[in-house]
């Protein structure tokens, strides 16, 4: 579903992303991992068409991201979901859900979405600026159920969310993938990664330099592995 | 005591030198204020240029007039009154800096026999719409776009350092509010001073040698002072209170459009209707109204009829031919002296209901400076309505002068009321040219007092409002 | 028609997020408030310039009816005028003076909507028998500061206030949606760019320049005379026309530089800047160049030029009487007003007066003519600025432009030629007036501007707006749709 085929990005000499090859298929939860900077929000926004590769391309669902149509395919939750603050979660879900798939969803499907999604049913109709984190990132996945995507990009989703609501979000994307969804998602977290992820990889300095299933792998194995490759660099 | 003195001042000096390093860093800003200095300097040379050439066609007009005059052969002295000469508006010397009411009032005015005229041709109507945008001089700059200047570069003055968080650094320090305040503004007065010095100097060079033009010039920079000094302070004090440096920017941008755009005529239409002026209309009908209690040429007038009784009387005889004067002459001045004090009435009236208009445009000058430093930079430039009626008083007491004389020559000299009988170059040159004394500088400033007072409470509100907002200011 | 089409959908959204915030409502007040204010100006000038007209008239026909009252006396034998000057049946003096007559403008069906140059310019011009620049030049008595301050009319409401409600609505179009956080969830959904920004802008036309056209045009109607004639509504039907292509302008200028990117202070700040170059800087920078390239004529050289005229005239006078005697020969007309020494006094006037008004009529049409090379250099100057033309076009709308002025002014100039050619005639012939020829005196009959002249300078000041509007959108279009924009859009470069 999605594919990196010897993506590159460059910030003016300075390499973001380096000849980046990398597949998450149908019913995967791919985590990427690396330290600050390491190129995990660059490879996202890649898959999004929010920058432009200086090389390579990012496909997804077999075409190319620059291409208007794979945004039928995708969505997208960022470690903070921004709404319209003066609107409401079901307004909110109402109006991207209309340009994501071009007709209106009834008002108690809208609602029930928010409820799978996990939001309190009161908070549907009350505006989103008094609304937690959580509950912003929920109408995030609401969205993306409401679209019916097929790719999830997820950047540094459980970041700042407490540690029920990282287990409920958890279960959410469990659920995704079960679906037969594809989920490409970056986080520090190798708990979560461990807990959700098919498969992990780890990044440094915009290079994908292990790339391994999370079956048979305790996380312990997996710290020692993670902290291996990014101190890489450190080693002469 | 005196260490704490130096202290206060090297700390506001820090201040002030970190703004203005940060303001110097800005490109754009360099940009900016280069290219308004260049288009300023340019238009104050070209309106300069404009002004002289204007000023001596004036001039030259003005002595062709009294050649003509001079030449105008042997006739009548009152045929003469009524061909009259022409009065032209000399152009202030500091018009250039200050056009105001120039372009809207007309240039001359045609002294004639019976009647006091109204000035004719205003330059405005020989202009384009083009015209009612206003005229690139320093007094736009000064007025309009310096203020403004003052607000895109202090708005974020105290609103930027609290967003960023180096607010609480520099509190944290034990920098007093006052210190940080009195740096602020002094940035922004360097700021202000690179952009009017070079025109004040400018200006000042251009205008060496016209009469009380310097002292002039220095009361319009103190005029200036305390308006743009106002806006220095209001910027910082807006910028401390409000909440984002954008809120700041908005607020100040809304206020600086009232005081410059949107009051000054809402209230002239306001004025208006308060205080409604007669059209040309009815102002002449009025006149031509109360006229008709005075007799002018008309014989059958009883008015005139009973001025003959009385000068009949005075002079004990039965026939105006036994009269040891010229009837006629004397019936003139008779007719001319009820005529003063018709026009002086109506022309009073019509010129304190525009001064009441005026007042009352500037009723709220201390709160939106715009009206009030717009009526005093013009009454200092010699360009407004007062100083416009100034010259109509004295063009009116030049054609009195023309009046008088002749009427006297008749009663004096014309015997029997001779049909053929005319004076010559000899009495026209007995009217000297007309020579306009303006205004001192001291009566222009008794016109401007109300104005500059509302001028200084003004910056006075405006600095009590900074340290208000600045003992307020939390970080 | 698709309702879930993406402009739809976001179009009810911007719609829907402006209601929330009270900005619909804050706006349509503004708009009410200061078009019934600006209206009521616009009416009581215009109300005031009519009751001039009224006066002039009202003076004019007393002085015409006391004077047709002596005649009728004086037919009688009960009154015998003291002086040629005073006498009924004098053309020389009913034409020259007590018959003078107000040739005027009568005013349009939207006046109220602009004071334009009728300030300058009076409704009317008292034509009499005398050498035209008597009253060709005729001025309005009025407050010169206020002449200078300009009036608060519909027209500024429309050319200043306007444009500045516009900006403070859309000068963060897309920057916004990035701060806020939103731009991001917007470009993963299959919406363009394009459509985007084209719903926020119809947004903010729906409800601005809606909003502009509705105040507007019902307050107008409501000072009008005459809101349900054909005038008012072809007028009024071109000055929305005027408010729409002038708004979309200025929208399109925003969308121009909201699809640049940047942080939404400096796109205030860019378009506070544009606000000033447009209303400022431009007009007066373009009437500076004018004077400097086609100065304006010199009325005080005028001055000096029409007296040395009349003086020539008059030095001429013997020689040009002569001449007409030799001419016409001693005329004796059936009834003969003036003898002797009168008739012959009126005779040298008149031919005097001939004689320089023809040196004057040069004299002042050389003046106009270099008035008018500087206003046709501007014509095409004020291109550079739309406030300019959109001033212009609304005066022109209201009947208070340059264009209608002229055309009033050429009539009454004409109408003053044949005023003089029937009283001095009558005069040089000594031919007495009768009651019945007082009913004959030539009337002033103003035809109209052609509709088509106004409608041809409406569409090509339509056109000095629409098309640079056109091209600002294509321009943003251009940009949105480059392989950056993305990136440029989501990410503000760091300064
Ligand atoms: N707009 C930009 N201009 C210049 N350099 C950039 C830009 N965006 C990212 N970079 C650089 O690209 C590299 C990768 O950044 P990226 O945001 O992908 O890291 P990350 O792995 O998401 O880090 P984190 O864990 O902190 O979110 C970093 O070195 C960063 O400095
Ligand atoms: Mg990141």
């Amino acid at each position: 579903m999605l594919e990196a085929r010897s993506l590159t990005k460059l910030y003016g000499t300075h390499k973001a992303l380096d000849h980046l090859e990398l597949i998450v298929k149908e019913g995967e939860v791919f985590c990427l991992l690396g330290a600050n900077g390491a190129g995990k929000t660059t490879t996202i926004n890649l898959f999004l068409d929010f920058i432009q590769p200086s090389s390579g391309q990012a496909m997804v669902g077999g075409k190319n991201a620059r291409e208007p149509e794979s945004k039928h395919l995708l969505a997208y939750i960022p470690e903070t979901v921004m709404l319209y603050s003066s609107l409401t979660g079901i307004e909110n879900l109402n109006y991207f859900s209309r340009l994501a798939i071009g007709r209106e969803h009834r008002k108690e499907d809208l609602s029930s979405l928010l409820i799978r999604a996990g939001l309190p049913a009161e908070a549907a109709t009350k505006p989103v600026s008094s609304y937690s984190k959580g509950m912003r990132q929920k109408v995030g996945i609401a969205i993306a159920m409401a679209k019916g995507a097929r790719a999830l990009l997820l950047d540094e989703p459980t970041s700042g969310l407490d540690p029920q609501a990282a287990n409920e979000f958890a279960t959410l994307m469990e659920a995704q993938r079960a679906l037969g969804a594809a989920v490409l998602m970056t986080t520090h977290d190798l708990f979560l990664a461990k807990q959700v992820g098919t498969r992990v990889g780890i990044m440094r300095q915009g290079r994908l330099l292990s790339c391994f299933a999370t079956a048979g792998v305790d996380h312990v194995e997996l710290e020692r592995m993670y902290l291996n490759t990014i101190g890489g660099g450190m080693k002469p | 005591m005196e260490g704490a003195n130096r202290g206060a001042i090297s700390d506001i000096l820090v201040i002030a030198r970190k703004e203005g390093l940060e303001l110097s860093r800005d490109r754009r800003l360099r940009w900016l204020l280069a290219c308004l200095l260049a288009l300023i300097l340019g238009a104050l040379v070209q309106g300069w240029q404009t002004s002289e050439a204007e000023s001596r066609e004036r001039i030259s007009a003005q002595h062709a007039n009294y050649q003509q005059w001079l030449e105008q052969g042997a006739r009548n002295p009152h045929s003469a009154a009524h061909y009259g000469v022409h009065a032209f508006k000399p152009v202030n010397p500091l018009a250039f800096i200050d056009p105001g009411v120039g372009a809207f009032v007309g240039i001359s005015v045609w002294l004639e026999a019976h009647k006091q005229n109204e000035f004719q041709f205003r330059p405005a109507r020989d202009r384009s719409s083009l015209y009612r945008f206003g005229e690139l001089t320093p007094a736009l700059l000064l007025q309009t776009l310096a203020p403004l200047l003052l607000i895109l570069v202090g708005f974020a003055g105290f609103a930027a350092e609290r967003e960023n968080g180096t607010l609480r650094q520099l509190l944290s320090l034990g920098v007093s509010r006052k210190r940080l305040l009195a740096g602020k503004a002094l940035a922004l007065v360097g700021l202000l001073g690179a952009m009017v010095v070079p025109i004040a100097v400018a200006a000042a060079l251009l205008s060496i040698g016209a009469e009380d033009a310097l002292r002039r010039l220095l009361a319009l920079a103190g005029a200036y002072f305390l308006y743009l000094g106002g806006f220095v302070f209001l910027t910082l004090g807006v910028s401390a209170l409000a909440r984002s440096a954008r809120q700041a920017l908005l607020v100040l941008l809304a206020f600086w459009l009232l005081s410059c755009f949107v009051l000054p005529r809402a209230t002239t239409d306001l004025a208006r209707h308060l205080t409604p002026a007669p059209s040309g209309a009815a102002f002449i009908q009025a006149l031509t109204d109360a006229r008709r209690a005075t007799f002018g040429h008309d014989e059958s007038h009883p008015a005139f009829i009973a001025f003959r009784e009385k000068v009949l009387r005075n002079y004990k005889v039965s026939r105006t031919a036994d009269l040891p004067v010229d009837f006629r002459g004397l019936a003139l001045r008779e007719d001319d002296h009820a005529g003063y004090r018709i026009h002086d009435e109506h022309f009073g009236r019509l010129w304190a209901i525009y001064n009441t208009q005026d007042s009352l445009r500037q009723i709220f000058g201390w709160l939106f400076p715009g009206s009030s430093i717009q009526a005093v930079s013009a009454g200092f430039a010699g360009t407004d309505t007062q100083n416009h009626v100034h010259f109509a008083r004295a063009a009116e007491a030049h054609r009195r002068v023309i009046q008088e004389t002749m009427s006297e020559n008749l009663i004096q000299h014309r015997r029997h009321d001779d049909p053929d009988y005319s004076a010559d170059r000899w009495l026209w040159a007995r009217i000297p040219p007309f020579v306009y004394t303006p205004p001192t500088l001291g009566e222009r400033l008794t016109w401007q007092t109300g104005n500059l007072g509302r001028l200084g409470l003004w910056l006075g509100g405006c600095f009590t409002f900074s340290l208000w907002a600045v003992h307020r200011l939390r970080p | 028609m698709n309702l879930n089409a993406p402009f739809l959908v976001c179009l009810g959204h911007e719609l829907r997020l402006l209601r929330i915030e009270s900005l619909s409502a804050l706006i349509g007040f503004v708009l009410a408030a200061a078009f019934a204010y600006a209206a009521w100006n616009g009416t009581g000038w215009a109300q005031r310039q009519q009751e001039a007209v009224a006066t002039a008239q009202t003076a004019h026909e007393t002085r015409v009816h006391d004077k047709l009252a002596q005649l009728n006396a004086m037919e009688a034998g009960t009154y015998h005028p003291p002086s040629a000057f005073l006498n009924p049946a004098n053309p020389l003096w009913i034409g020259l003076r007590h018959a003078s007559t107000p040739a005027a403008l009568p005013a349009t069906a939207l006046q109220a909507a602009a004071v334009g140059q009728s300030d300058l310019f009076p409704p009317y011009l008292n034509v009499s028998a005398d050498t035209r620049d008597t009253w060709s030049l005729q001025e309005d008595v009025e407050n010169p500061t206020n002449l200078l301050a300009g009036a608060f009319d519909p027209t500024f409401v429309a050319v200043v206030l306007l444009p500045l409600i516009l900006i403070a609505l859309s000068y963060d179009l897309l920057p916004s949606e990035r701060e806020r956080g939103t731009l991001a969830l917007l470009l993963t959904q299959p919406v363009s760019l394009t459509t985007l920004l084209a719903a926020k802008v119809t947004a903010r036309a729906v409800v601005v320049l809606g909003g502009a056209s509705l105040f507007g045009a019902l307050s107008l109607a409501l000072v009008s005379s005459n809101p349900l004639s054909t005038d008012f509504l072809l007028r009024i039907g071109l000055w929305t026309a005027l408010v729409w292509a002038y708004g979309l302008f200025w929208l399109a200028l925003c969308a121009t530089v909201s699809s640049r990117g940047g942080s939404s202070a400096a796109g205030a700040l860019t378009l506070c800047g544009l606000w000033l170059l447009f209303q400022l800087i431009i007009p007066t920078l373009a009437s500076s160049l004018a004077q400097a390239a086609l100065p304006a004529p010199s009325r005080s050289a005028m001055v000096s030029e029409i007296r040395a005229a009349q003086d020539q005239a008059r030095q001429r006078g013997d020689a040009s009487l002569a001449r007409y005697l030799r001419e016409h020969g001693e005329e004796r007309p059936d009834t003969p007003v003036l003898h002797g020494h009168d008739l012959d006094d009126a005779r040298r006037r008149i031919v005097i007066l001939l004689d320089s008004n023809t040196e004057v009529e040069r004299i002042l049409d050389e003046q106009e003519r270099r008035r008018q090379a500087q206003l046709s250099l501007i014509s095409w100057l004020r291109f550079l600025s739309p406030p300019v033309l959109m001033h212009d076009g609304l005066s022109e709308v209201a009947g208070t432009g340059e264009i209608r002025l002229r055309h009033f002014h050429a009539q009454a100039e004409h109408f003053g030629a044949r005023w003089r050619e029937h009283f001095l005639t009558r005069a040089l012939r000594n031919e007495a007036l009768s009651s019945a020829d007082y009913a004959r005196f030539p009337a002033f009959d103003y035809q109209e501007l052609p509709t088509t002249r106004l409608i041809g300078e409406i569409t090509l000041i339509l056109s000095g707006l629409i098309m640079p509007a056109a091209l600002l959108g294509l321009l943003a279009r251009r940009r949105l749709k480059k392989p950056v924009a993305h990136e440029q859009l989501l990410f503000v470069p760091h300064t």
